[in-house]
């Protein structure tokens, strides 16, 4: 056994080139994933989450340059051949995303989109993939699998399409799970049914879960880590309750601010209306000064951000601002 | 009290099933006899699954879909019987805003040309000098900045097109707005700012706002009144706010299965287990007889498979469609 963590991320960046200046949507981003841990990626739209993920799957368009490196158990993905990191897609990693109906193939059963990976990583035969799908559809809890592993994707609702995903997923047995938003398209009575049936797959069959979402209220569901980004950067991260509890940076504070449960009864909702930096030409130090209320001048400088607030949680912030935050206390 | 701006009574709206074997030619209600009436200032939520009729009601509301029964009434005046100008009038003050602003956007049309589109049709067609002065107005109003006058819908994130899609409506100088999920497709830090938006135009311009959302606390937190429809039907009216809590066995479910950050229990004393099961959203297709939610409900009595309850008054503006519920419930007045 290898002290390796599963997944380490170092400090990696994803730019998009286009017009003039290229799009810096990731700058700088390292934190590490054991075996079987489960981590949540916290953000605004546009904070750079998904790209995250898509370069940690290889799956970036080619204007993407990424640099960094993506150590799976030690071996650098960034600069595995597209051939292999096929194969590790394939066998190492499942991926659910938003929109079901845009991620199931219209035109194919349901059974045979989760024999499909089955199939062609695996090996099996027709008929042992397609007995496969069904069990795998079982464990999904959809309901009369082996009826529904015929039925086309518009047959299903979307609670039940996510399932079906969450099966085609989880085939090849991968060691880490992707979910990008996996239920924003779902009613919130499915929405807890389908988070909860995830975690519990994800600790029964002992997987890493890389769980993206811009709602903190879904995280302690399930993971027990949670990273917070914003334009890019990672902000702050630490065990999920100890993040949501005392939360040290700003952006997270707003995070937590938005959530409607949070909300003043029938005022003035906290939102700051400033937009986020230019992604083109993103100021030095800190990316939230933008917004913050406790900016200073002190934040334009990348040295003197950072603080660690435990051995596990760390924050991009001022320790004259964040340390205050994180004790419940208003920075000088 | 003052005339509602916009009401409807018993309105009923009837669909033809989807093609299938042995569905052709069924009736489905997805508005099955709503009454609602929203006063000047008013905002209500109206909240539920996805296929209980919200979004039938809410475009049936903004005069956008006929219905098969029942009464669509504008500022007093009925809008089935009015006809040319009178009618074009009365829809002009029932302005809609919906879920995806990509769609409802002119990708052609940049925002200034959208606004004063929306700005002629409000005088028939008529341009007027000052109109570009009017467009900054409605930007300013709805917080984005003059220089987005000359973007494209493209060039702009989601909760700026939003905006747009808003400020839109406000051009035609409504009575009332209809929002069905304006912020469903945005981030939370974009659907506060929507909101703030559509609160300042509800203070501003005393407009009478109807949010239509799945989200309960949004509607909980953010409306004065509170509107749970399942299955074509208004099952609780309530206060917004914090201080009355829900009744139905529904409406509990819908409060309960959010997701919260807070540690259980979140309010002090046992946390009671709520009154139903979760699964998958209801069929119009499958309705069951009596009160429609009965196979889902823990207080279901035989009565409630036979009989469909009334929407009757518990509390102060509290009305329930549920006797069981109703009678456990402390009477307030």
């Amino acid at each position: 056994m290898s002290a390796a963590p599963l997944l380490a991320v170092e400090d990696l960046a994803v730019a998009f080139k286009g017009d003039g200046a290229p799009v810096q949507a990731v700058r700088g981003v390292s934190f590490a994933l054991p075996r079987a841990g489960t981590l949540a990626l916290v953000g605004e739209s546009g904070g750079g989450k998904s790209v995250l993920a898509l370069a940690l799957l290889g799956l970036l368009p080619a204007t993407a340059t990424v640099s960094g490196r993506v150590l799976w158990e030690g071996t650098d993905l960034v600069a595995l051949p597209e051939r292999d990191r096929q194969r590790w897609r394939g066998c190492k990693l499942g991926l659910v995303l938003q929109d079901p109906l845009a991620a199931l193939n219209p035109v194919l059963t349901v059974g045979d989109q989760v024999a499909e990976g089955l199939r062609y990583h695996r090996g099996l035969g027709r008929r042992a993939a397609r007995e496969a799908a069904v069990s795998l559809l079982a464990e999904v809890r959809l309901p009369d699998a082996a009826a529904r592993a015929r039925d086309y994707p518009h047959r299903l609702s979307g609670g039940m399409r996510q399932r079906a995903l969450l099966a085609a997923a989880l085939a090849c047995g991968p060691e880490l799970l992707i979910a990008d938003e996996p239920t924003a398209s779902l009613d919130v009575t499915v929405q807890a049914e389908v988070l909860d049936l995830m975690a519990e797959l994800v600790r029964a069959r002992g997987m890493a879960l890389l769980f993206v979402t811009h709602n903190l209220a879904l995280v302690p569901r399930v993971a027990e880590r949670a990273a917070v980004m914003f334009a890019g950067r990672l902000v702050e991260m630490g065990p999920a309750r100890a993040v949501i509890e005392a939360p040290a940076h700003p952006f997270t504070r707003a995070l937590l601010a938005a959530l409607p449960e949070r909300w003043p009864l029938h005022g003035r909702l906290p939102a700051a209306d400033a937009p986020g930096p230019d992604p083109r030409r993103p100021p030095p130090g800190c990316p939230y000064v933008c917004r913050c209320p406790h900016a200073r001048p002190a934040c334009a400088d990348e040295s003197a951000l950072g603080l660690a607030l435990a051995d596990d949680r760390r924050v991009a912030c001022l320790p004259e601002v964040a340390g205050p935050l994180a004790r419940g206390e208003v920075p000088a | 009290m003052s005339e509602p701006v916009l009401e409807v009574r018993d309105l009923v709206v009837t669909r033809r099933a989807p093609g299938g074997a042995g569905r052709r030619g069924r009736s489905l209600h997805p508005v099955a006899g709503v009454s609602l009436a929203l006063r000047a200032g008013d905002s209500v939520g109206l909240t539920g699954e996805s296929g209980g009729g919200k979004s039938t009601l809410a475009r049936a509301m903004a005069g956008l879909l006929a219905p098969t029964a029942g009464r669509v009434l504008v500022a007093g005046r009925e809008l089935a019987q009015l006809r040319g100008r009178q009618l074009r009038c009365a829809r002009r003050l029932v302005q809609m805003v919906f879920q995806d602003p990509s769609g409802s956007l002119d990708p052609r049309q940049t925002v200034e040309e959208a606004l004063r589109e929306a700005l002629e049709a409000g005088r028939d067609g008529r341009r007027q000098p000052d109109d570009h002065e009017r467009v900054l107005g409605l930007l300013d109003e709805v917080g984005l900045d003059g220089a987005l006058a000359a973007a494209w819908p493209h060039e702009m994130s989601g909760g700026q097109r939003q905006r747009v899609a808003i400020a839109r409506a406000l051009a035609a100088q409504p009575a009332a707005l209809v929002a069905d999920e304006p912020t469903a497709a945005l981030d939370l830090t974009s659907q506060a700012r929507v909101l703030n938006v559509l609160l300042s135009a509800r203070q501003r311009r005393g407009l009478a706002l109807l949010l239509v959302s799945h989200a309960w606390p949004v509607v909980r937190r953010f409306c004065d009144r509170v509107a749970v429809m399942y299955l074509g039907l208004l099952v609780e009216v309530m206060p917004g706010g914090a201080d009355t809590p829900p009744l139905h066995p529904y409406s509990r479910l819908l409060a309960a299965a959010v997701p919260s950050v807070a540690p259980l229990p979140t309010a002090p004393g046992p946390r009671e287990p709520f009154p139903g099961r979760s699964g998958e959203p209801p069929s119009l297709l499958t309705r069951p007889p009596g009160c429609p939610f009965h196979p889902r409900c823990a207080l279901a009595e035989a009565s409630c498979r036979t009989e469909l309850p009334d929407l009757a008054e518990v509390s102060a503006a509290h009305f329930l469609r549920c006797p069981p519920a109703a009678r456990r419930a402390p009477r307030t007045f």
